[in-house]
């Protein structure tokens, strides 16, 4: 096969399987996305408050690694929760595998970076409904036990950015 | 031509892709009014001289979340009818006592307790239900026995009797 021949048939496989991926730039949390975390009611103050929720990340066929950076509603983009006059932070963390127990700690409004997820089969898990990262966020049970009554909600926010 | 090739390949499949998206998801619990008092030991008086008050004093962890961190105290013994803040000895010997609390640690004066009766309210500066964070002891509970209830006591003979405290977060 005549080299440039080659190359053109390489190309024209390459855009045929990019076409059946999730949106490029970075499939975020597309299949399935991110979820809000509804803890309900606290029934124990010596336990913390975990909550794992599997997603997949995909960065592209050509980039292979992006970051995540998350922010949280507080003040400074703090990751907190506040009922109205009292403050709870939590804690949120990135693993680069599904069911993961724990991941990487994020700071907020800082990137975490070097998370792998490129190439096409990372492309076809995502396209497929696997996945292949774990968002945690945590509330710690002595930060509970600080805490007074109430309904406690916050926003937060994850960006996932090619690298 | 190829380049014009390659560049649309690059936006295909990401290298130019559109801006990243930011996913923003609700955090939320519910934090249900919780109160206990912790450090509270048992009262021991041994021989008492019956000339003077025999008192003891315990500083405690009296800790809430309610909202203003507020809070009342109602005590109950099991003397008498069954609530009467009084110790029992054999023979139906009984002698009275009387309970106190302050919203304060270490205490030298306390506020009387009538047994079943919700007290005042007072207010915790308890920040943990243990008190290892912020001051270690929040409140006083005082128990006394009169220096003329020691004086128609038996000697030789053990009273005893269970004093029940009631924290109700206000």
């Amino acid at each position: 096969m005549h080299g440039e021949t080659k190359t053109r048939l390489i190309c024209a496989v390459l855009a045929a399987t990019a076409a059946l991926l999730p949106r490029p730039a970075l499939a975020q949390s597309a299949n399935p996305p991110l979820s809000n975390v509804a803890f309900g009611n606290v029934t124990s103050l010596s336990l913390d408050l975990r909550r794992a929720q599997n997603t997949c990340s995909f960065a592209g066929v050509f980039p292979i690694t992006y970051t995540v950076t998350a922010t949280g509603s507080g003040t400074g983009n703090a990751f907190t929760v506040t009922n109205g006059t009292s403050t709870v932070s939590y804690e949120v963390q990135w693993a680069q595998t599904a069911n993961a127990a724990s991941g990487s700690n994020l700071t907020a409004n800082v990137a975490l970076t070097n998370q792998s997820g490129g190439g096409i089969v990372t492309g076809l898990t995502c396209f497929l409904g696997l996945t292949n990262a774990t968002l945690i966020v945590i509330v710690r049970a002595g930060q509970l036990q600080q805490a007074t009554t109430g309904s406690y909600s916050g926003t937060l926010s994850v960006v996932l950015a090619v690298q | 031509m190829r380049v014009r090739g390659i560049a649309a390949l690059a936006a295909t499949i990401g290298l130019a892709g559109p801006a990243d998206a930011a996913t923003n998801i609700q955090v939320t619990f519910s934090l249900p009014v919780y109160a206990q008092i912790n450090g509270l030991n048992d009262v021991t008086f041994t021989a008492v001289p019956t000339n003077t008050d025999a008192v003891n004093s315990q500083s405690t962890c009296a800790w809430t979340n309610s909202l203003t961190r507020s809070y009342r105290i109602t005590a109950s013994g099991d003397g008498g009818s069954g609530t009467a803040f009084s110790l029992s000895a054999t023979g139906g010997r009984t002698v009275a006592y009387q309970v106190g609390w302050a919203g304060t640690s270490g205490a030298s004066s306390t506020t009387a307790l009538t047994t079943t009766v919700a007290s005042p309210t007072f207010t915790s500066a308890a920040l943990t239900p243990t008190c290892t964070t912020g001051p270690s002891s929040s409140s006083t509970l005082r128990v006394t026995i009169l220096a003329a209830d020691l004086q128609g006591m038996t000697s030789s003979l053990s009273y005893t009797g269970t004093l029940t405290l009631l924290m109700s977060p206000m």
